[in-house]
């Protein structure tokens, strides 16, 4: 049973250790407004998205360092989209973080997330 | 250990549950599809054993049935920010039914609708619930990488790797039985050796064009997250097919010979392949879930 538990655990490993740092691979996300890890004068206009395929995104939330969440107004109707835009409130200074969940239109799900700061 | 701390830290529960319910899918609808296919295909199996296996196939339908619809309410759930508040949403529900996965889930419910004829016995039941089997391994190739060009070819390619393996996996359970009450055990694993060499090779060549076709066919491929986890699947592959080796020319001829100890070996071997296998398919559903060849 030893032999089993050493087996079954070297192969999790395995799999998991090559899977560090895939879980963007399906996204095909080309690049973001803000981009990541920008430092911004002023609270963003909008947040922005660009993937390479169209993609139907299904969540997007935006927190500060501390973890509050912020509004995001969004007009796509959940419809696949190349470029995605948000706007949001007006943020103070600080360091943002946006999270979002999609589907693409090969079916695979895919999530992401991106960081930025608002002021020095 | 870190970078699996690591792992661990960062994908979220509900990828783990996506993960363990795809590995679930693979495993019972390939024991469903193949216990259908073997049983119209292997002549030497008994009465007593093809009934027992019409009703594992019947039972593994249902099973995969019930995973399958699972898949699109944890996709759902996934979507909503992976709350489960989202395999509730019926505007997610359906924009996942609405989606590739929604497809290939309604063909292999459809394909396994036609295995449950094996609740009949007779010849006829066990051709449709064959017509069943090929339809589950091709609703597989309606979904993800699979859609992509050449669509016919890799949806060809990708159902035969299927059935290839469903066949295979569908002798396992048999082979096992029959090794502890009968002395056919040993007609009946050469004659699944004499017919998994042509399904194996398939099976095999299937899979590997199906990667270079996806991958472009650059040694580069290689380098990349999705081509090192082929070669992990690759890896545990070669065991399989080591241990399916030792059956085919070292126990089925101890086996015909009547043997006594063969069978316990038999026995012995089938269970180590058949964890490989699951171990395949874990890896599979992990890396589909996690990785993209592009």
């Amino acid at each position: 049973m030893k032999g089993w538990l050493k087996l079954t655990s070297a192969i999790i490993t395995l799999v998991l250790v090559f899977a560090s740092g895939w879980s963007l691979a399906h996204s095909g996300k080309e690049a973001t407004e803000p981009a990541d890890g920008a430092v911004i004068d002023a609270s963003p206009k909008i947040i922005a998205m660009s993937f390479d395929e169209p993609m139907r995104i299904t969540k997007m939330t935006l927190n500060d360092s501390t973890g509050k969440g912020f509004d995001l107004a969004r007009n796509d109707d959940l419809k696949p989209r190349k470029r995605f835009e948000a706007v949001p409130e007006t943020l103070s200074p600080g360091r943002y973080t946006v999270e979002w969940r999609g589907l693409a239109s090969d079916g695979h799900a895919m999530s992401g997330r991106f960081s930025f700061q608002v002021g020095d | 250990m870190r970078a699996l701390l690591d792992v661990l830290g960062s994908t979220d529960e509900l990828t783990f549950v996506s993960i363990f319910v795809k590995t679930l899918v693979y495993g019972t609808t390939l024991v469903a599809a193949g216990s259908a296919l073997v049983i119209v295909s292997l002549d030497s199996i008994d009465t007593v054993t093809k009934r027992r296996l019409r009703w594992l196939a019947v039972g593994s339908a249902v099973l995969a049935a019930l995973f399958s619809v699972s898949r699109i309410l944890v996709r759902a759930a996934f979507l909503e920010g992976g709350t489960w508040a989202g395999a509730i949403d019926p505007v997610l529900v359906q924009l996942v039914i609405d989606s590739p996965l929604g497809t290939s889930v309604a063909l292999r419910l459809a394909g396994l609708l036609l295995l449950l004829a094996l609740v009949f016995s007779g010849r006829m039941p066990e051709w449709i619930a064959a017509a069943g089997a090929v339809v589950v391994c091709a609703s597989f190739a309606f979904r993800g990488h699979a859609l992509e060009d050449p669509r016919v070819l890799l949806g060809l390619l990708v159902s035969v790797h299927l059935l290839g393996l469903s066949f295979w996996i569908g002798a396992l359970w048999p082979l096992h039985q029959l090794s502890v009450r009968s002395a056919r055990v040993g007609v009946v694993a050469s004659e699944f050796g004499v017919k998994a060499v042509w399904v194996v090779g398939l099976l095999a060549v299937a899979g590997v064009v199906a990667f270079i076709i996806l991958t472009d066919g650059t040694l580069a491929a290689l380098g990349t997250a999705y081509g090192q986890f082929f070669g992990v699947k690759l890896l545990v592959f070669t065991f399989v097919l080591a241990f399916a080796a030792w059956n085919k020319f070292r126990l089925t001829p101890m086996l015909l010979a009547g043997d006594e100890q063969a069978g316990k070996g038999l026995r012995r071997s089938i269970r180590i392949e058949s964890f490989l296998i699951t171990a395949v398919l874990f890896v599979t559903a992990a890396l589909t879930t996690l990785s993209s060849p592009t």
